[in-house]
Order: C-alpha cells, then sequence, then structure tokens
C-alpha cells in the first residue's frame, strides 16, 4: 500500500493529510501558525511522523498547496506543487462527486468555484481586500473578548436584525462600536458580522452568480455555524459542511499527487522536522526589478530561495 | 542648445520609440526602467485613488528628468478616460515638486498639431523623413508583435488577453503574464499590442469600429463608445470566443474606469458564450504569490474541462 501526504500552509494554519491509495484518511492535523509559519509546519510535520510510526506507515509522495507553498516545498521537497483551487476541486469532487457550488473562506482567502458535471467552469478568489475572510471575523472576535470558537453559538442566539457595514474591517469595528453604543446586543451584533461577511462574499467574490446545488463549503471559517447559516438564509438552500473541512486542501494536495506516477519521491523526511532553520532576507540589487530574496538554511545547509523573479536564486 | 527629451516606458516598445525619436534627430535620454523606486516615486506623489498607470509614468518621467530630461513626450491621443488629463496634472504635480522641464502632449488624432509638436522635439524634422521612419518604426514593431504570436502555436489550449493597454504591455506591471502563459505551454494573444492598437486607432478615426462582424455583435452588448479601449476590448472579446478560444484573460488598473465599468458586459459575453474569464485588478500592492495563484488555477481549469487533468 502507498501512502501519501498533502500540506496545506495557509495565511494562519498549516494543515497536514495522509491518504492511501483508496483516499482513505490515515492522519491528519491542524496546527495554527500564530505567526510562525516554520515552527507550525515543523510541528504538523512531527506530529505526522508519531501517527506514521504508530500506523507504520511511510510517505511515497509529497503534494504541497497554500500560499506558502514554495517556501514549505523547498522546506521538506515536494513531488507536486499546486495552487489551492485545484486542489480545494479535487477533494470537494472527492466528498461529494455531485457538488455544484464550492465556497472555501479560509484565514485571508476566499473563494467561490462553479464545477459543472464535475468539471470546473468558473471560480474566483477575492483580490485587494480580506474582508469577509477568517481574518476580519478573529479581529472583530477578539474586539468583542469572545473567543471564536464561540462565535456560531453567539449568533444562533441572536434574536434582532442589526445591519454592520463589514466593507472594510476598520470601519466595521467603528459600527460595531456604534451599534454597541445604541444598546444593540452581543449576539446580534455577531449574527449581523456574519450576515455582513456573507454580503460581501457574494458580491465581491462569488459577484452574485446564481449558486447552483448542491453548495459545499469548506475551510477554517466553515467551522462556524454563524456563517453557515448567514450562508443558506441568502441562497435561500442548504449549505454542507464536511466534516474534514478544515484539511480539504491538503487531502486535495494529496489525491493530486498520488495520481501523478511519482517513483522517488522528493521528501526530506520527518527528521526536517527537528532541523534548525532559519530565514535571511535580501534585497537582490543586480538588476532593476529588485526581488525580495528569502534565503531558506535548514541545519546550516541553503535549502533553497524564494521571491525570485528569475532563474539566478532557484 | 538642443533639449534633452524623454517619454514614459511603453513596454517592450519603449526601445524602438526611442531609436525612432532619435533618428528622427531628437536628443533621446532612454525612459529608465520601471523600478520599485519609480512605483514609489509615482505612487507617493500622485492622487491615491488614480488609475496606477498615472502613478507609473509619473514615476518615470519624474526619473527622467532626474536624469536630465527637459522636454517629456507622453500620449494622450486615446483619451476618453483620464488619460485625456494625465499630462496637465502631471506636468502641474512636477513642477509643484519643483522639477523644471517642459510637457509636450502628442496627439495622433490632430495632425498639424501632432507635426508641430514633433518638430518642437525634433528640430529640423522634415515630413518626407518622418514618413520614412515612422513606416520603418511600424515594420519593427510589427515584427516584435508577430514573434509574440508565433510562440506555441499549435498548443491545445488557447488564451486571449484582453484589458487596459498600458498594463497589458508594460511586463513590469502585468508581472509578464504572457511569458507565465507560455512557460506553462499555452498560446496567448495578446490583441492589445501597438501594431493592432495603431490600426484600431486608425479605424476609429475613419468611425469604423462598429461595423466590421464582430463590432456589431458588440455593440448589441454596449452601445455607447466609453473610452480607454472597452469597445475594442469587447469586440475582441467576441472574437476570441467565436474563434473558440479556451478562455480570456481581462488585465486592468485598479480604479481603471471604462474597464472596470465594462466588468459585468465582459461577464455576461462569457456567460452567453460559456467560456471563462478571469478578471485581474493591478496596483502596487498586488502579490506576486497571489498573481500566480490565480493564474494557474485558471490554467488548471481550462485543461480540466479540456479533459486533461
Amino acid at each position: 500500500m502507498k501512502f501519501f501526504l498533502g500540506v496545506d500552509i495557509g495565511s494562519v494554519s498549516v494543515k497536514m493529510a495522509v491518504i492511501d491509495e483508496n483516499k482513505n484518511l490515515c492522519a491528519s492535523v491542524y496546527m495554527d501558525t500564530s505567526g510562525a509559519p516554520i515552527k507550525a509546519l515543523q510541528n504538523a510535520l512531527r506530529e505526522i511522523s508519531e501517527q506514521a510510526s504508530r500506523q507504520g506507515f511511510v510517505i511515497n509522495a509529497v503534494g504541497i498547496t497554500g500560499s506558502g507553498r514554495k517556501i514549505a516545498a523547498s522546506l521538506i521537497g515536494a513531488d507536486l506543487i499546486k495552487n489551492e483551487v485545484t486542489a480545494q476541486t479535487v477533494a470537494a469532487l472527492h466528498y461529494a462527486p455531485d457538488v455544484s457550488s464550492i465556497i472555501e473562506i479560509g484565514g485571508q482567502d476566499s473563494k467561490v468555484i462553479f464545477l459543472k458535471n464535475g468539471i470546473p467552469i468558473w471560480y474566483n478568489l477575492n483580490t485587494l481586500c480580506a474582508a469577509g475572510t477568517g481574518s476580519f471575523l478573529s479581529s472583530q472576535a477578539n474586539r468583542l473578548k469572545i473567543s471564536i470558537d464561540e462565535f456560531g453559538e453567539y449568533a444562533s442566539r441572536s434574536t434582532m436584525k442589526v445591519n454592520i457595514a463589514a466593507k472594510c474591517t476598520v470601519f466595521s469595528e467603528s459600527d460595531m462600536i456604534h451599534k454597541a453604543a445604541m444598546g444593540c446586543k452581543k449576539e446580534d451584533i455577531i449574527n449581523g458580522l456574519c450576515e455582513g461577511l456573507v454580503r460581501n462574499f457574494i458580491n465581491n467574490v462569488s459577484k452574485n452568480r446564481l449558486m447552483l446545488s448542491p453548495v459545499i463549503f469548506v475551510g477554517g471559517v466553515a467551522a462556524n455555524r454563524g456563517v453557515v447559516h448567514a450562508f443558506e438564509r441568502e441562497l435561500k438552500q442548504k449549505v454542507r459542511v464536511p466534516k474534514e473541512h478544515k484539511i480539504t486542501g491538503c487531502v486535495g494536495a494529496a489525491i493530486l499527487v498520488s495520481r501523478e506516477n511519482i517513483e522517488k519521491t522528493k521528501f526530506k523526511g520527518f527528521a526536517i522536522a527537528d532541523h534548525n532553520i532559519k530565514t535571511e532576507f535580501f534585497i537582490c540589487g543586480d538588476c532593476p526589478n529588485q526581488c525580495d530574496v528569502t534565503k531558506i538554511i535548514s541545519n546550516d545547509i541553503p535549502a533553497g530561495h524564494i521571491g525570485s523573479r528569475c532563474e539566478k536564486y532557484k | 542648445m538642443q533639449e534633452k527629451f524623454s517619454f514614459p516606458r511603453y513596454g517592450k516598445y519603449t526601445e524602438l520609440l526611442a531609436d525612432l525619436f532619435r533618428n528622427l534627430g531628437a536628443d533621446v535620454i532612454t525612459p529608465p526602467q520601471i523600478t520599485k523606486r519609480t512605483m514609489e516615486l509615482g505612487t507617493k506623489y500622485s492622487p491615491s485613488d488614480i488609475c496606477y498607470p498615472f502613478k507609473i509614468t509619473l514615476g518615470t518621467m519624474i526619473e527622467a528628468v532626474e536624469q536630465g530630461a527637459g522636454l517629456i513626450a507622453i500620449a494622450n491621443s486615446d483619451g476618453w478616460c483620464i488619460l485625456r488629463c494625465y499630462s496637465v496634472v502631471q506636468e502641474q504635480i512636477m513642477k509643484d515638486l519643483g522639477y523644471k522641464f517642459e510637457m509636450c502632449p502628442i496627439n495622433i488624432r490632430k495632425p498639424i498639431k501632432f507635426f508641430r509638436d514633433m518638430k518642437r522635439i525634433c528640430p529640423g524634422l522634415s515630413t518626407i523623413k518622418l514618413i520614412k521612419e515612422v513606416i520603418r518604426f511600424f515594420k519593427k514593431v510589427r515584427e516584435l508583435d508577430e514573434a509574440e504570436k508565433n510562440i506555441n502555436k499549435n498548443a491545445p489550449i488557447k488564451i486571449g488577453i484582453i484589458g487596459e493597454v498600458y498594463v497589458c504591455n508594460e511586463n513590469i506591471l502585468n508581472m509578464d503574464l504572457v511569458g507565465r502563459l507560455q512557460r506553462m505551454g499555452i498560446f496567448v494573444d495578446r490583441w492589445l499590442c501597438l501594431s493592432t492598437n495603431l490600426s484600431m486607432l486608425l479605424q476609429d478615426m475613419l468611425g469604423m469600429t462598429n461595423i466590421t462582424k464582430f463590432g456589431k455583435i458588440a455593440k448589441k452588448y454596449f452601445p455607447q463608445r466609453i473610452g480607454g479601449h472597452a469597445n475594442e476590448n469587447l469586440i475582441k472579446l467576441i472574437s476570441y470566443a467565436e474563434k473558440k478560444y479556451d478562455g480570456v484573460i481581462m488585465l486592468k488598473p485598479f480604479a481603471c474606469n471604462p474597464e472596470t465599468a465594462i466588468e459585468p458586459i465582459v461577464e455576461k459575453i462569457g456567460r452567453d458564450y460559456n467560456m471563462p474569464i478571469l478578471c485581474l485588478s493591478i496596483d502596487e500592492a498586488t502579490l506576486e504569490t497571489h498573481f500566480q495563484t490565480r493564474i494557474e488555477s485558471f490554467v488548471d481549469i481550462l485543461k480540466m474541462s479540456k479533459g486533461e487533468r
């Protein structure tokens, strides 16, 4: 039996999953980056390594996705580097072969993918603004002094409709303060935020396109019942949240790499988890591009560079 | 003494333009490459909500004047968008900053004034020389444009590019979109290259834009003239759709008014022809990773819908 590791390194979390040849999930881990993505990557790898030694599997190939896929690939070695849209599509088709619309909301990314007969026909990602993503909700939760995990529960207790201007994170804060000063309850404000996020998504990301059923909702924010219900009210249909919604990206990467015929993996092994990893930043002044280059050093040995536009630092 | 002359960069045509003016007798300073400093200068001194090309051209002109240029030309002939006011506003901004130079807006739509302006840039210029050199210039431009269209000619996936003319042509701003796609093995048609742009301008001056086959269809979607290259883009979009291109990428600078306004029409045409369209909005804050992810995903989608996976 062959085993495939999928890695999804996003803006706020690192996700890893191991699947076997039959696409059964063998191991998975979800870890907050807490501002130190490389540390989190190593911790997640250590966790997978423990699960691997318990169950006795070895990794035959690695697929990496997410916004940090290049840095992760140069660190742990990858047989396939894929963008998040493709990875999410493949995963959604695995969990729901009949899916027509995929909503994915992560830390700083939100995307929508429309499919017809299992083939993606249109997609869109948020641009220029992260209002309507996980980071938006967590900064508002912070402001209201509640944990993001309680968000959904608070929203479900709401009894009154409160409109919050959710176009911009900073302005929505002022609006929240204003609404609180007017005597609105916390529950109603939270529900208003969930609805604002959904409005933003429908307007900026899915551009008011008709979302056909079945709709699958994945990503970290899908754990938030308040947002799920707000979507259901807005779309006037049921929204399905797979139980693996937090790790669909890396499952997709694992499925994608399992389809390639990898003879010998580029995976550098679980030992990477204990390496001493340093990064150095410099601006390459060799041409007018002036690229910001990051040099990755693993156990005093250069592992690679990212950020360069040309072939000079690879 | 003859003033040193410069102009804002215009992608891969910059060197050809510099040669043209040099051959016509101008003392040319080839406009400096767009670097981070150019972007910073342009962004710092421009109104913050103005379109990206305004900021970049301003940055380049400042750098050209720093290098000794005393006479700067900028095109304002396609100006039914705010390109019309670039020269006036940019001149004011730079004079307020204390730069000493003269601005010379070039407008091909007004031939008499155009020739007078050219004579100011290139003293002693004769009409015959102008025509001869311009024809030579056109030939070189066409060669350059043909070369781009010969890459991946028989590729299974064809992508058309529409959008705003400056970001479409300046590779530093569009992060080498065409090159990125070509390296993925895709045939790319960027219609807004200088040779087609100039022939479109001629057609427009003769009032012939809407009488072509695709022009008539485009007119049904959007009857008015709106500015920039918005109408031409719609016509090209329809031609890509009718010629069964696999997808179209629309590139526009953030806050570009005509191209932003037609976005819903572009989407509608995409739906009607069942052709995926990716709209990319670019400004000084665009991240390379974001950009690459969007392009890669788009190509994956086109491949998947072709059944290649």
